[in-house]
């Protein structure tokens, strides 16, 4: 039996292969923890993203679109409302004005009266060409009166003198502060 | 084997991970955006709960059915006119008017239509010329946005009361 005095010397691969190997191994350890912790997160980011949808489709439920529908047509008939009402005409006017510039001595028996173009168109008699001259003056001297045209004179058979006044009317005639 | 594993399944999940990610952030702010939405619009609401007897008012001006507003101006103007010694006496035509599109200009942004439809009463009766002006006034200060379109009289010597004319005009949603 050979007895060895001197044991051998272990023989050992280069340092670099073992660092290389934990290396490996470690990064391995890394990647597999890496893995898991991104799909943790992917699960995490995917649920959170599920109830955001959800609060959002709630946002949308049918009483907050009944909500939101009301105020757009509430707003709406407001938007609309505010011209009509501003270009409201008082056309009663037509009756303080016509009161206020009649010649006692004239009588009006025709009216023809188209507010959209605040036009006139009026006949009447009196006795004479005097007064039916004043009354041409009365007219005349209004603010409210424009384009005034007097026409279809004639004197009737009880000896009236007949006539027809054609004017327009000025818009501020028929505002409701007048 | 390591490259395999960061290749095939540790980048597509990053992938996936910022992927989601930037739609939750697009989402919170989504959710964000209809919340404050939501608010400002409840928010409104209240603020209109104070002018209700306005909207009330509006509402009454401009009712939201035509046919039923036609039928209502004229059970009004019967009343109206009996009310002032008037008589109706006769109900010539009466139309419901659909809005016109705006005009388009090139180049302008799209105006949006007008909802209002013109309700027009072609009708004549009969009384005193105090009574048709009672009459007009009674119209024109009543909760209904009322205006004359056109006005004709013709007064004659014989005739004992005098017939008017009259077109008016009320609105509808």
């Amino acid at each position: 039996m050979v007895i060895e005095v001197i044991p051998k010397r272990e023989i050992k691969g280069p340092s670099w292969q073992n660092y290389l190997l934990y290396f490996i191994i470690v990064l391995l350890i890394l990647a597999i923890i890496g893995y898991f912790v991104l799909d943790h997160f992917v699960k995490k980011s995917d649920q959170k993203l599920k109830e955001v949808e959800g609060k959002i489709e709630e946002t949308k439920s049918p009483e907050k679109r009944a909500l939101e529908d009301r105020l757009k047509s509430l707003s709406a008939k407001i938007d609309d409302f505010t011209p009509l009402l501003l270009g409201h005409k008082k056309s009663s006017n037509l009756f303080v004005f016509l009161e206020e510039n009649t010649h006692p001595k004239v009588f009006f028996n025709k009216l023809d009266f188209d507010a959209k173009a605040n036009h006139i168109k009026i006949s009447g008699q009196t006795d004479n060409f005097f007064t039916l001259g004043q009354q041409l003056l009365i007219f005349r001297n209004s603010e409210f009166v424009q384009n005034l045209k007097l026409s279809e004179i004639k004197i009737s058979k009880e000896g009236k003198v007949e006539f027809t006044f054609d004017f327009s009317l000025t818009p501020n005639l028929f505002n409701f502060s007048q | 084997m390591i490259l395999a594993i960061g290749f095939f399944l540790i980048w597509p999940k990053y992938q996936k991970f910022t992927k989601l990610k930037t739609d939750l952030e697009n989402k919170e702010l989504e959710l964000r955006y209809s919340e404050e939405h939501f608010e400002k619009n409840q928010k409104l609401l209240e603020d209109l709960e104070e002018y209700q007897d306005q909207i009330s008012k509006i509402d009454l001006a401009l009712p939201d059915n035509p046919s039923f507003a036609a039928i209502s101006l004229i059970n009004f103007i019967g009343n109206v006119s009996d009310q002032n010694g008037l008589k109706l006496k006769n109900l010539k035509s009466f139309s419901i008017t659909e809005p016109k599109p705006p005009a388009q200009t090139p180049g302008a942004s799209a105006q949006p239509q007008s909802k209002v439809k013109e309700i027009l009463v072609d009708f004549e009766v009969s009384g005193s010329y105090p009574a048709l002006k009672n009459f007009i006034n009674a119209l024109e200060n009543s909760a209904k946005l009322v205006e004359v379109e056109n006005l004709t009289l013709e007064i004659k010597e014989k005739e004992e009361m005098p017939t008017f004319n009259l077109k008016i005009k009320t609105f509808s949603y």
